[in-house]
């Protein structure tokens, strides 16, 4: 910066440049991502349960007995649901420990790591991923229904390149999650490319980007009845790598 | 397809293109890269509650931008209320410092001029950061200021010679030691 402000011209030329001499990690970028996206859905949530509730204050009283009624019956099927699904159980999948902010936050369990969803050996068939995977998990109470996030980093062969994994919980079909994840019919954007793959039976869509002074996240997401997973890498993206990390995923040992 | 489902699709791929430039512009705004990652997911999200509100009068990046600097005065405001704005500016150099090594990565070679940008007056930072450095239009950070172009001449003029003397003085300083 010696001497930069001799001219204005100068002066304007190293502000130019002040964006592109500062880095925003991937990984940070992915994990705001699906923290947005979290928040977005949770929205979704609340706002159909707004549309449900806003016209039964103006039903009759029989309405509303039949409305009791049917709230009950659902309330009985949803519980039946909730004990289907695998469940994490907290002294045998997880512990909760303090963390360096001493506060508490669930650690999985040995037996936790070996029944999730994310390989633990991956490094076996991957050249490029080193060790078992670093997963963190965050349990969340949502209208009195647990919900678990999760995201795991594996290291790879390259200094400061890890890929990163994480898992949303969603609620709509799998189909409209793939069309969305894919181009625009009639306006595609220009800045990425995108097409679906079959990632072991299950729905995945590539994104590649065009553009590179734009920094559009590359990542291949993979969509199940239950959850969406989102596979980014800190440095370059290599859709064969991410993809045989995907298929290796345990899709039965989904929380 | 639904129309949540859509929304939410166009507002993901705008975080794409332009979460890191909204993230930046808040950091250098606000002076802390941490909170900026809260007020950026902030930013979008605010983004996708009111896509439908969009007139498409201006462009959905300049759109953006400004309701970014609208969540970061809203967060500046609350600072000065809760009167922690003293402990901040107290601490201001040390505290950004390690907040920005942790979220962002600085070139060395722009760190004095990051740290004279700093120093500004706020509005003298924000036009400066808008024009300058984000490159938008006269009419565009009027758009996003919600100032007159004229203003937005006046004030980056004056904002400019302002560093221009930060940046010696700095240089000075160095000398000297």
């Amino acid at each position: 910066m010696k001497n930069s402000h001799e001219d204005k011209g100068y002066l304007s030329h190293s502000l130019k440049q002040m964006d592109s001499q500062m880095e925003w990690t991937r990984i940070r970028k992915g994990q705001l991502g699906a923290k947005l996206v979290q928040q977005i859905t949770r929205e979704n949530k609340k706002q159909r349960k707004r549309l449900w509730v806003a016209p039964t204050l103006s039903f009759s009283f029989a309405a509303f007995a039949l409305i009791f009624i049917a709230t009950i019956l659902s309330s009985s099927i949803t519980t039946n649901q909730d004990s289907n699904s695998p469940i994490l159980q907290e002294g045998i999948h997880f512990n909760y420990e303090k963390n360096h902010n001493n506060q508490r936050e669930p650690v999985l369990t040995e037996q936790g790591r070996e029944q999730s969803v994310y390989p633990l050996d991956a490094d076996q068939t991957i050249d490029t991923i080193i060790g078992e995977p670093n997963i963190t998990l965050a349990i969340t109470n949502i209208d009195g229904k647990q919900q678990i996030e999760s995201q795991a980093f594996y290291l790879t062969t390259t200094a400061g390149r890890m890929i990163s994994v994480h898992t949303q919980s969603h609620s709509q079909p799998i189909n409209q999650w793939v069309e969305a994840f894919l181009p625009h019919k009639h306006f595609p954007s220009k800045s990425y490319t995108a097409y679906e793959v079959d990632i072991a039976g299950q729905h995945g869509v590539i994104q590649l980007n065009n553009d590179v002074n734009h920094g559009s996240s590359e990542r291949l997401t993979v969509i199940t009845d239950k959850n969406i997973y989102y596979f980014y890498s800190s440095g370059t993206f290599y859709p064969e790598e991410m993809i045989r990390l995907a298929e290796m995923f345990d899709y039965e040992n989904e929380w | 397809m639904d129309a949540n489902i859509e929304k939410h699709h166009k507002i993901m791929a705008l975080y794409d293109l332009h979460s890191d430039s909204i993230l930046k512009y808040v950091g250098m705004l606000i002076q802390d890269f941490h909170k900026a990652e809260d007020i950026t997911q902030d930013t979008f999200f605010k983004a996708y509650q009111s896509f439908d509100q969009f007139q498409g009068q201006a462009s959905l990046k300049t759109w953006l931008f400004s309701i970014a600097r609208n969540s970061s005065l809203d967060y500046l405001r609350k600072q000065q209320r809760s009167k922690l704005l003293f402990t901040i500016l107290s601490h201001s150099y040390k505290e950004r410092t390690r907040s920005t090594e942790q979220v962002v990565q600085i070139n060395e070679d722009i760190e004095q001029l990051y740290s004279a940008l700093d120093k500004l007056k706020f509005t003298y930072r924000e036009v400066i950061i808008l024009r300058k450095i984000k490159e938008f239009s006269t009419k565009e950070t009027a758009e996003i200021l919600g100032w007159s172009e004229s203003k937005v001449k006046s004030t980056l003029s004056r904002g400019i010679n302002h560093l221009e003397k930060l940046l010696l003085k700095e240089e000075h300083y160095e000398e000297l030691s």
